[in-house]
């Protein structure tokens, strides 16, 4: 006889994306969306909270740049975008002269779990300098070819806590 | 009687850890060289979507200067080494110190694979970093985790 058990990790409902191809993006003044960062996530009534986890790249385009990110989410009331809350902004880089800030960063943000379907994204701008997201700057390859137009993809990890 | 554990699209399984029980200052050179405690196998669970490879350390400039970790995550299978992705962080002018975490998102394989995280450095020693140790000489330990998603 077999007994079919639960499995009883606290963790759930592990939503993961990743982009397929990818292009460089250069940060402005003004909040542009992620690539890859968008989801409609669905929570169920047993999670006290969800972790959204988003891995991205950014590199310097001048001497030294500082971005801002933010998380998002989707008003179904007014159909448009809204800040998730004053308190899912994240800063990053380097605004020390000739810092030249080449970085990867997962930004994680815990919330408040809620039921039903909720859309995420995220966005970012330029605080001071220059950067551009999901390049690298370049890598050295492990055949020792350098490459200065290596791209690295995005990707997110969404679950929920019980 | 046997027991079979239920698996769900969305749950976590299959948790492994690989962390040292000891450790010492690592200087990288300018070939790839594995990172103390970054090498791990791992056999995913059937049937899952996705693998985390997970991987956190302690970096900082050598002379006090910049600091350029130049990296890649390979897998050895069947004695054959692939490289998987790059990462670069690095900083200029500002004697950095960094508790770097890198993960990374691997879709799912069938077999055993050997993960391992190499560095290196490229532009002369000011343009490079030692591991595992802060300029006292305190430690910190690498650690990764590696896990299934259904």
């Amino acid at each position: 006889m077999t007994y079919v058990i639960s499995n009883n990790s606290n963790i759930y409902n592990v939503q993961a994306q990743k982009a397929s191809s990818i292009s460089s993006q250069t940060g402005t003044t003004s909040y542009q969306d992620l690539d890859t960062s968008d989801i409609t996530y669905t929570c169920d009534s047993s999670a006290s909270k969800v972790v959204y986890e988003y891995t991205v790249n950014f590199v310097r385009t001048s001497t030294f740049g500082v971005g801002s990110a933010k998380l998002l989410e989707y008003n179904t009331t007014t159909n448009s975008w809204e800040d998730f809350s004053n308190s899912t902004y994240a800063s990053f880089g380097l605004a020390t002269s000739s810092g030249y800030s080449r970085n990867n960063y997962t930004f994680k943000f815990v919330l408040d779990s809620w039921t039903g379907d909720k859309q995420l994204k995220m966005q970012w701008k330029m605080a001071t300098g220059g950067l551009k997201a999901h390049h690298s700057d370049y890598v050295i390859l492990i055949n020792n070819i350098s490459n200065s137009s290596y791209l690295i993809k995005p990707f997110l990890v969404v679950y929920s806590i019980k | 009687m046997s027991y079979k554990v239920e698996l769900k699209q969305g749950d976590i399984v299959k948790v492994k850890n690989s962390k040292v029980s000891s450790i010492t200052k690592q200087i990288p050179t300018m070939s790839y060289v594995t990172l103390t405690g970054s090498e791990i196998d791992y056999e995913p669970e059937p049937g899952s979507t996705w693998v985390i490879y997970d991987i956190q350390f302690l970096a900082h400039s050598r002379n006090s200067q910049h600091l350029g970790v130049l990296s890649v995550l390979t897998y050895e299978e069947s004695g054959s080494e692939s490289d998987f992705e790059y990462r670069y962080t690095g900083d200029g002018y500002n004697d950095g110190g960094y508790l770097l975490r890198y993960k990374f998102l691997i879709p799912a394989y069938t077999g055993s694979r050997t993960w391992r995280f190499k560095t290196r450095y490229a532009n002369g020693t000011n343009w490079s970093q030692d591991y595992h140790e802060d300029e006292d000489g305190n430690q910190y330990f690498p650690s990764v985790t590696m896990y299934s998603i259904m």
